[in-house]
């Protein structure tokens, strides 16, 4: 029993961190310009399309495959961001979202015909076979992607908090306008939240392409996945983010060892609502009622 | 001794938020009629001490008594339906709906009809229906702003949108009128019209509470005023007295220096 | 009033010619396009009320599309009901889930909104999906039989529009009754400003839950109406993809517009069947649409509806702004 728990936190914890990185780009988004972001799953799917490009059909090296997969999607989520968001701006928090959501199902649409409604297995990068500890079977790959995960989520923290750029980003979160008179170009700063949330989810869905299948409609479901981690964490908060991501993955790992398949995904929507109605803004904010 | 003619007391009301003290042991008894100014410097807790006799903050200690019931952790609709209605420092119209529907939602949440009287339309639903809309165009025409009830609120110039929210808010039948700055950002010509509406009111009964920053306002409407200064009661007095009052003085000035 | 009564006569019209509609078009494979318009108009409408009206998201709402459908398929398959009965029990069955998930919903606002709706819709998906028992599962159920009223059998295009049309027809009364009435009224000042609602007397709770219930009836209609026409249902169709068409469609027509709500139906429904033949692009363009819209006709196509009278000098003839009784309000 505790073997299988501890296989399943493992397997929880990779999938987890890139639950968390989508949930980072989605709480990015929000606490730099407060829009929802719904395609932040798109951004993830097409990442992983790309990195299959690279790694698989070109036959380039893994790490090729993250770099090219982070700067298209960074250049595409600025264009988006440029040229869709920004214009539909003024018409209010519905709009913005349907927008999100428009753009989410252009780039799906898009994926389609660019590469193929059926997905596609992506091959083991960091080998599959098992490693054995008594009773415990361990996959190498999943402890390498959480690791990787990490390891990313340290790189946005050192970003946001060593950089010139990244606390003009902190700023223009905390208020618009007193960053704006501190000199922060907000424009630049809400191009750049876009387009370095895109990175991430293009990184995630590169790592997460071992993990899962590719296909265009992981889009929409990882891009829920990220919604309920960002929300569970408390909406805005980026180390909540982080951890309701981590949570996210570890539960529906664990209930999926006890549940049938199916129910996965309604475990996590239950503790989220369970958690919504006693603390109705997360887990980890700071807001009380 | 409590005064036969006092309709609301705040007493010993006690607001914190993350540690920060907004409001400290706050007590205030309004008379009935008359128009209280409260003023004090920013930050002073003005509007906090609006939004917990409204119902939308709960204070951390104290109490605020209406007409001898304490109204604190009432919802803010219930308070309303008790007599006290606001408006606020940022416009807080219905942009979206005519001004006509602006009015008529307040006049109509007094009595609200069952959903099935109103979807089979009964003649108890229709004549509630049309009371609504005579009130509403009594009150709006009193206010001249009847030719324009089927604008878009929000495509009103500011004068007259403040003006709305006030009428809004009247609409209500309150017996305490709190006005947040009402006065922000209007010009001399739109000030002359608000002074005239609030004179207006109170003359036919109610009570009004008026936060304000312009001090002429304030002087020329006010008959008492109680002054606040970083959550703290500290003087009160007529407006002759406050602008004399050093302690007064000095809260404005030091905030000044300190700026 | 001759405007009320021109009005009136416009109103027959419409309804004579909605009558008149399988008449006029004889193809029974567009009869057929017009029944799910139809069956998708009052879903839209209903949307419209708790998102248009009241401005609360809901991202799950096909969850209550599928609880009807499958409430009213089950009744009609294994208790052998009569149609009406499976119909309205479709509706109060519905309503009353939309009372249950408006209680978590009454505190939240925004995203925590959008995520609660959505995690019902998610949990509902499961339990069509997994309660075997019930509801077959993935293979969903099949022989949902037709309504019959005496000897005649609905079982065709044609015959079903005019159970449609009634139940539309129905639909849009209380829908237009609503909008022009307090409870619309109130609805609106909560979605315009929740807090300075409050302090004017509404209670947002009640205008809340009306507006959760409400729709989740009018979703129960469509659900009932889909399942007895297409004789066969499964989770597939009560997927979150369907509540984003469905938000599609209010967003296309137009948010918080009557008119809006039948118009975002056809676009959603239409599209998809003109671009037949460019399967491939299908729903690029359909994207590409609704990102266009919304970024230039922002308040959806019933925007330019709402120009044409003023454009042909009706204006004087639709402005009610006297009378109650016939003000449309689009």
């Amino acid at each position: 029993m505790i073997s299988i728990l501890i296989q399943q936190l493992v397997g929880g914890l990779a999938i987890g961190s890139m639950y968390a990185l989508v949930s980072l780009g989605i709480a990015l988004i929000w606490a730099a310009m407060k829009v929802v972001n719904w395609a932040q799953g798109e951004f993830v799917m097409v990442g992983a399309y790309i990195g299959l490009t690279v790694y698989v059909y070109w036959q380039l090296p893994f790490i090729l495959a993250l770099i090219v997969s982070a700067l298209i999607i960074f250049v595409l989520a600025a264009l988006i961001e440029k040229f869709a968001v920004t214009p539909v701006r003024k018409y209010g928090d519905l709009s913005l979202l349907m927008i999100t959501i428009g753009v989410a199902i252009l780039v799906k649409q898009l994926a389609i015909i660019i590469w193929s409604p059926i997905g596609e297995v992506f091959p083991s990068v960091f080998g599959n076979k098992p490693i054995v500890i008594g009773d415990i079977y361990i996959v190498p790959e999943k402890i390498v992607i959480f690791f990787i995960g990490l390891g990313f989520m340290v790189i946005l923290y050192l970003f946001l908090f060593r950089t010139k750029v990244g606390k003009g980003m902190r700023a223009v979160s905390q208020s618009r306008d007193i960053a704006a008179i501190m000199g922060v170009n907000v424009t630049t700063i809400e191009i750049l939240a876009f387009g370095i949330a895109g990175a991430l989810g293009a990184l995630g869905g590169v790592l997460l392409a071992p993990l899962m299948y590719v296909e265009p409609a992981m889009g929409t479901y990882v891009g829920i996945k990220g919604f309920v981690g960002a929300v569970l964490g408390g909406f805005g908060s980026l180390p909540g983010a982080a951890l309701g991501g981590l949570l996210l993955g570890i539960i529906e790992s664990i209930a999926a060892a006890f549940l049938p398949s199916g129910f996965k995904e309604a475990v996590a929507f239950i503790i989220l609502i369970v958690i919504l109605l006693v603390k109705p803004s997360g887990l980890f904010s700071k807001k009380s009622n | 001794m409590i005064k036969i003619n006092t309709i609301l007391e705040i007493k010993e009301i006690c607001k914190n938020f993350a540690g920060l003290k907004a409001l400290t042991n706050v007590n205030i008894k309004i008379e009935r009629r008359e128009i209280r100014g409260i003023i004090g410097p920013n930050g002073s807790g003005k509007t906090t001490l609006f939004n917990i006799m409204s119902g939308i903050y709960l204070p951390n200690g104290g109490g605020i008594y209406l007409n001898k019931g304490n109204i604190v952790g009432l919802r803010p609709d219930v308070i309303n339906k008790r007599g006290i209605a606001r408006t606020f420092q940022n416009i807080k119209i219905f942009s979206k709906m005519t001004i006509l529907e602006n009015i008529m939602v307040a006049v109509g949440s007094k009595q609200p009809v069952s959903f099935f009287s109103t979807i089979l339309q009964t003649k108890k639903a229709n004549k509630w229906e049309n009371e609504i809309m005579q009130e509403s165009e009594t009150i709006l025409t009193s206010l001249k702003l009847w030719d324009y009830r089927n604008s878009l609120a929000g495509s009103l110039p500011y004068g007259k949108q403040r003006i709305l929210e006030i009428a809004r808010a009247w609409s209500t039948n309150p017996t305490i009128l709190l006005l947040d700055e009402p006065g922000a950002g209007m010009n001399r010509q739109e000030k002359k019209e608000l002074i005239a509406v609030i004179t207006t009111l109170n003359k036919k009964g109610i009570t009004i509470v008026l936060v304000e920053h312009d001090m002429k306002l304030v002087m020329e409407l006010t008959q008492q005023i109680s002054v606040l200064d970083s959550g703290e009661l500290i003087a009160e007095g007529t407006p002759r007295e406050i602008s004399n009052n050093q302690k007064v003085i000095e809260a404005y000035l030091g905030k000044e220096k300190t700026a | 009033m001759n405007t009320n009564r021109t009005m009136l006569s416009i109103k027959v019209i419409f309804i004579l010619f909605l009558i008149a509609l399988p008449l006029i078009v004889r193809d029974q494979y567009w009869i057929h396009i017009i029944d799910i318009i139809g069956i998708y108009s009052i879903l839209s409408l209903g949307l419209n009320i708790l998102v248009g009206f009241t401005g609360q998201l809901s991202l799950g709402h096909a969850a209550f599309f599928g609880i009807s459908a499958y409430t009213s398929a089950i009744l009609a398959i294994r208790l052998h009901f009569p149609f009406l009965i499976c119909i309205l029990a479709a509706v109060v069955v519905s309503a009353f889930f939309g009372l249950i998930l408006s209680y978590p919903c009454l505190r939240l606002k925004g995203i925590y909104l959008a995520i609660t709706t959505i995690g019902f819709g998610q949990i509902m998906y499961t339990v069509f999906v997994e309660w075997r028992g019930l509801t077959h599962g993935p293979m969903g159920l099949t022989g949902i039989p037709s309504p019959k009223i005496g000897n005649i059998v609905f079982d065709n295009s044609t015959y079903y529009y005019y159970i449609i049309l009634l139940c539309f027809l129905l639909a849009l009364l209380v829908a237009l009754r609503i909008n022009n009435s307090h409870i619309g009224r109130s609805m609106k000042s909560i979605r315009d400003d929740e807090m300075a609602a409050e302090t004017c007397g509404v209670d947002i709770a009640r205008y809340k839950m009306i507006g959760f219930v409400i729709s989740a009836a009018f979703a129960g209609m469509s659900g009932s109406l889909y399942a007895h026409y297409l004789n066969f249902i499964s989770p597939d169709s009560f997927t979150f993809d369907f509540s984003t068409q469905m938000l599609i469609m209010i967003l296309i027509g137009g948010v918080g517009s009557i008119p809006g709500s039948v118009i975002g139906a056809i676009v959603v429904t239409f599209i998809p069947e003109i671009l037949r033949d460019f399967k491939m692009y299908q729903m690029v363009i359909y994207g590409a649409i609704l990102v266009l819209i919304l970024i230039f006709l922002p308040d959806g196509l019933s925007q330019i509806f709402r120009n044409i009278p003023s454009k042909l000098g009706l204006n004087k003839l639709l402005k009610n702004t006297n009378t109650l009784a016939g003000k449309d309000n689009s």
